[in-house]
């Protein structure tokens, strides 16, 4: 990726994560080779290929500069040294298979990197529970998706790159030194400077460029604004003049860009010229020699064949700059969020549910701007339907979640109060044996793949056709089987079939499952008012039944059928 | 242009959106021409240097070689320079080409008859503007630039080589063909099947690894967090496969240029021998014959990339052909309708409008009419609830009553007329749809306003706002209506939200307002009331009586007593009765 792609698209998509870290990091990440295997192999593989590739460079210019100095001065023929033209040929063939199997080992690398890295992304972060995702939710779920395809042209386009410059440069100056030290020396000056001159602009135009970022990332939040806003423009019948605003705010944020550009480009600028320098002085070096016949023929010929391909791996380096920062701060961003522990599970088995109360105490949870719930005080008693009110943003699911012991809270505690009146912290309590006894229905219903039948029968191993079949009448989720079968697929996620008709299958599955709490998330959400009736008779039935039940509430009917009422704030 | 003519199957929908990029021919080729002027100075330097070595061994005179000298000095330098100078005009004319692009894609949007901008998701609209837009951007970057300059490059090697050995030419001529048509066919390979794995295989992971995220809890609290990370870690297998079978090609494309080296270097030596025995060529040019092949490539180098991103850009100038429609394609530079702008403008502003819908059907594609068989009938000052199940298509019948939707059957008549008869800008004077999801501007909460009507004066904006329950919002803003609102209204809460649109809706006072859910996020008290003063006739404290109000709400028992309700779905049915 060029410097002027990743400056002109800051904002699109992925908005400021894309504009270039200065944070400087090393050239590899050595977690990354330390946990990941195939990262690791790939190093050591490129190294070797490097080492390969080395010899090869150098074979190469001894064979041509000794082919080439017979000719001109023994007037030899190439035809008569089939040796040395079987070796030159050899070299270059080496060369050519060392760089195929180096490209496609590193897509190789790439693909096992990223496979493991995202399962071990997604099954932390769900391990961390609700609060890996409260803060960054977005940056989590762009880091599991496309955030960690960044590592492909990181380990594919850079790491080799790198490594050949680790090989390549060195063992070429070698070479030249050899062969003629004093354009070796020539190369050993002028190598130190590129990395000099790199920081020197770098720093100048840091800030330079930081402040015209921000620019036209504002620029370009005005213009998404207006392409947002086209919908809205046209029902109102204003969609004709905005053009051009598109035009000139694109133009200055071009000219903003272009501004950027100026300065991010004299680095490739100062890379180029030095190179291309060193190698014209060596050769005017040489030559100014070969004049004055203080050399050889076939030594020059052989360091003006190397002086080019000791710079080659450093410029390519340069050139893949991007793509090793986007995929360092990818790799980073994926360690930094293994360093986050989950919660430690308790070691003590939960009591049971059917004779115990749940309580918050004083619970306050940390959210955006503020604490959400604070301060939080409940007792859910068994049998009984308690209601969890308040307004959107109080924290009611979250106090739900520090109550089951999926989240622990900034202050204040869940416990869990046994028959005989012993309270437990639920953070001792071993969470297996909690969610056992618990159906937690959030508002967006999440069901396992399989069939109509397969997936009801899996709340209650043994479940009898006849209970099923009430239990679908219960929940109004017959209609659907009328309509559909009971072998219909629903996909995986239920994908299959309407959102309405998912909850309907997870309320039957609530019905179902033997578990003494059922907690139900806003379950009338996005219902019309026979579809509530539904859920208000089956909270009904399931106090009958004895259990306990949790339900979030947003509306009035919903909290007309709960025993207790508890209303949840956050802090303003 | 060897990159483009090498990969087959030319897309007519990257040649449309090549043109829509209006790149401008100067421009390009200037960039074009800095970029040879970089690789030619490579390849003069690498030319040079090798004459100056060889000559210079035949000791001539020093002063012979002064040329070649300041040559080799000068070339050294010149790279880094046209280099700095070609990253620029290249970059220049990109960005020049995805501003234009992105303008007429606004105005074929803008000017789209049809449903495409009404059901068009947001996040997508930003992926096509934002993304696909820049990804062609990068096409001339990456591909245009690359592509023309190698043709270039290949002419000037081979002028070079010819005047040296004919037989060299010819293995060079090979050589180029090998790294400049099969490379680059092979890297396109690749391309387009990894492409088809991000399509097919890796959106199935997006989704799983989604899914398991947002459902971490869920999936948690069931013990079924093990099993789904076990399905992911299947699909992701499969979706590895994918990608691995285009791993072969893109290694076989990066190995053409040593390829080329090897035939390039062999037969140049070979003919350098009979050349020099012959008393053909001077040291020099011999020296020419034996080094230059090894540094003949370098244009050739970034084709396998330019075709990638061809098949890249390929697929997006696809997206975007989708967006716009293929029949209406943006007119490059299409001259605005300034006096069509902003409403208020050209346009009588009518007092009140008859609406009508005869045998009306509905939706989004004509397979699954959302209703069917409609007639509606809404003299000036009638008012109209809707209701029905989620997914009945409330919102298809205001979309459809607005003229943003085209009938599938029937028609929508206002004062008589078709809707798809009058001129846009007169529908739109008359009826005005206020979306749920309707867009809050990054500006001013009085330019938010001013929106629906551009001679809006403060006391009307503040009597509005007092209206639908904002005039306790308003002191706690630190300037005011001036305030500046965040990007699409993050920085208010929804209950704000929803009353600042419904506050537009009241500051139109058009003849026929239609309200897709306006109390939604309200608590229930006022969201009832405000719902009252909508649909009440006798209330205008929010439209005025001779105004035309349909609302749409999931509150049946909040409208008011005699107002007629539209009962939608399940399916296609509707009966209309009165509340």
């Amino acid at each position: 990726m060029t410097a002027a792609t990743t400056a002109a698209a800051a904002g699109s998509g992925a908005g400021p994560a894309t504009a270039p870290r200065r944070a400087r990091r090393a050239p590899l990440d050595p977690r990354l080779l330390r946990e990941v295997r195939a990262a690791r192999r790939h190093v050591v593989r490129n190294v070797a290929l490097g080492l390969v590739q080395s010899a090869c460079v150098i074979v190469t210019a001894l064979v041509i500069a000794r082919l080439g100095a017979d000719l001109l001065v023994d007037r030899e023929l190439p035809q008569n040294a089939p040796g040395a033209l079987a070796l030159l040929v050899a070299a270059l063939a080496v060369r050519a298979g060392a760089i195929l199997l180096e490209q496609r080992g590193a897509h190789r690398a790439a693909t096992a990197a990223i496979g493991e890295l995202r399962g071990r992304i997604v099954g932390h972060a769900a391990q961390l529970g609700p609060r890996g995702g409260a803060g960054r939710g977005a940056d989590l779920t762009a880091l599991a998706t496309t955030g960690i395809e960044k590592l492909r042209p990181y380990l594919v386009g850079y790491v080799p790159q790198l490594m050949l410059a680790l090989t390549v440069t060195p063992l070429c100056l070698l070479a030249i030194a050899l062969l003629d030290p004093l354009s070796a020396l020539i190369a050993a000056f002028t190598l130190p400077l590129i990395p000099v001159f790199m920081i020197l602009v770098g720093t100048l135009t840091v800030g330079r460029s930081e402040r015209l970022l921000a620019d036209m990332r504002t620029l370009w939040s005005q213009l998404l604004d207006l392409v947002e806003g086209l919908p809205t423009l046209r029902s109102l019948g204003r969609e004709r003049g905005p053009e051009s605003a598109v035009r000139a705010l694109g133009d200055r944020h071009r000219a903003s860009a272009m501004g950027s550009l100026r300065y991010a480009f004299l680095s490739s600028m100062v890379l180029e010229l030095l190179a291309t320098l060193c190698v014209a002085l060596i050769a005017v070096s040489i030559g100014l020699r070969l004049v004055g016949g203080d050399m050889e023929l076939a030594p020059a010929l052989a360091v003006l064949v190397l002086a080019p391909e000791v710079y080659q791996p450093l410029r390519n380096v340069g050139s893949q700059y991007h793509a090793s920062t986007d995929g360092l701060a990818a790799v980073s961003a994926a360690f930094a969020l293994f360093d986050e522990e989950p919660a430690a599970d308790g070691s003590v088995p939960a009591p049971d549910l059917r004779a115990s109360a749940l309580a918050l105490r004083g619970v306050s949870v940390r959210s955006r701007d503020g604490e959400a719930p604070q301060r939080a005080e409940l007792v859910v008693r068994p049998g009984r339907v308690t209601a969890l009110t308040g307004p959107s943003g109080a924290g009611k699911t979250t106090a739900m979640q520090v109550m089951l012991g999926l989240l622990e809270p900034a202050a204040g505690r869940a416990e869990v109060i046994s028959a005989d009146g012993v309270a437990s912290d639920v953070r001792a309590l071993q969470r297996r044996s909690l969610w056992d006894q618990v159906t937690l229905l959030p508002q967006r219903p999440v069901l396992p793949p399989g069939t109509l039948r397969s997936v009801l029968a899996d709340a209650r191993p043994g479940v009898s056709r006849a209970e099923l079949e009430a239990a679908a009448a219960a929940t109004g989720l017959d209609q659907v089987i009328a309509e559909r079968g009971w072998e219909a697929d629903l996909g995986r996620g239920g994908g299959g079939i309407s959102l309405g008709e998912r909850q309907r299958l997870a309320l039957a599955r609530a019905l179902l499952t033997p578990c003494p709490l059922v907690v139900l998330d806003e379950p009338t959400a996005h219902l019309d008012g026979a579809a509530e009736q539904v859920v208000l008779d089956l909270i009904r039935r399931l106090r009958e039944e004895g259990r306990t039940v949790v339900v979030i509430a947003h509306r009035s009917r919903l909290v007309d059928v709960a025993d207790d009422v508890v209303s949840v704030e956050a802090s303003r | 242009m060897s990159a483009r003519t090498a990969v087959p199957a030319s897309s007519p929908a990257l040649r449309r959106a090549e043109s829509a990029l209006e790149i401008p021919r100067a421009r390009l080729l200037a960039a074009v021409l800095a970029a040879c002027a970089t690789l030619g100075s490579a390849f003069a330097l690498a030319a040079v240097s090798a004459y100056l070595v060889t000559r210079a061994w035949t000791m001539p005179p020093v002063l012979d070689l002064t040329v070649a000298v300041v040559a080799v000095r000068a070339l050294g330098i010149s790279r880094g320079v046209f280099r700095w100078l070609e990253r620029m005009l290249t970059h220049d004319v990109a960005l020049r080409g995805v501003v234009s692009l992105r303008t007429n894609l606004f105005t074929a949007l803008a000017a789209r008859r049809d449903d495409a901008l009404t059901r068009l998701r947001r996040g997508e609209l930003l992926a096509r503007l934002g993304d696909d837009a820049q990804e062609l951007g990068d096409h001339v970057i990456k591909a245009v630039v690359p592509g023309l300059v190698s043709v270039v490059m290949a002419v000037a090697v081979l002028v070079t080589f010819a005047p040296l050995s004919l037989p060299a030419t010819a293995v060079m001529l090979a050589a180029l063909v090998l790294a400049s048509v099969l490379a680059p066919l092979a890297a396109h390979r690749a391309a387009r099947l990894s492409e088809q794995a991000v399509l097919t295989t890796r959106s199935a992971v997006t989704a799983q690894a989604l899914e398991i995220l947002d459902d971490a809890t869920a999936l948690r609290v069931d013990g079924r967090l093990e099993e789904a990370l076990a399905d992911l870690r299947s699909t992701q297998s499969a979706h590895d496969a994918a990608i691995d079978r285009a791993a072969l090609p893109a290694a076989v494309a990066a190995t053409a240029v040593p390829l080329a080296i090897l035939l390039a270097a062999t037969g140049s030596v070979l003919a350098a021998g009979g050349l020099w025995l012959d008393g053909g060529a001077s040291a020099g040019q011999i020296g020419m014959l034996l080094l230059l092949p090894l540094s003949s490539f370098e244009a050739a180098t970034a084709l396998p990339a330019a075709a990638t991103q061809r098949a890249r850009s390929r697929a997006a100038a696809e997206r975007l052909a989708d967006l716009v429609g293929t029949s209406d394609a943006p007119a490059p530079s299409a001259p605005t309708d300034a006096a069509s702008a902003p409403a208020g403008g050209a346009v009588p502003h009518p007092r009140s409008a008859a609406l009508r819908a005869v045998g009306l059907d509905a939706g989004w594609s004509p397979q699954s009419p959302r209703l069917e068989a409609l007639d509606l009938d809404l003299p000036p000052g009638s008012r109209l609830a809707v209701v029905g199940p989620s997914g009945c298509g409330k919102s298809t019948l205001l979309a459809t009553l607005a003229g943003l939707l085209d009938p599938l059957a029937g028609q929508v008549e206002l004062d008589g007329h078709d809707l798809r008869a009058l001129p846009p800008a007169q529908v739109r004077a008359a009826v005005t749809l206020f979306a749920e999801d309707a867009h809050l501007f990054a500006t001013t909460v009085r330019e938010n306003l001013r929106v629906v009507r551009g001679d809006l004066e403060d006391e009307e904006a503040l009597a509005a706002l007092a209206a639908v329950g904002l005039e306790g919002w308003l002191p706690t803003l630190p300037h005011g209506l001036d305030t500046m609102l965040g990007p699409d209204g993050t920085t208010v809460s929804g209950g704000e939200r929803r009353r600042l649109l419904l506050a537009r809706a009241v500051l139109r006072r058009g003849p026929v307002l239609l309200l897709d859910e306006p109390t939604e996020h309200l608590d229930t008290e006022r969201g009832d009331a405000l719902l009252h003063a909508l649909l009440a006739p006798e209330d205008d404290s929010l439209v005025p009586a001779t105004s035309t109000v349909v609302v749409v709400t999931h509150r049946p028992e909040a409208i008011p007593r005699g107002t007629a309700v539209l009962h939608l779905g399940p399916g296609p049915a509707h009966r209309i009765e009165e509340s």
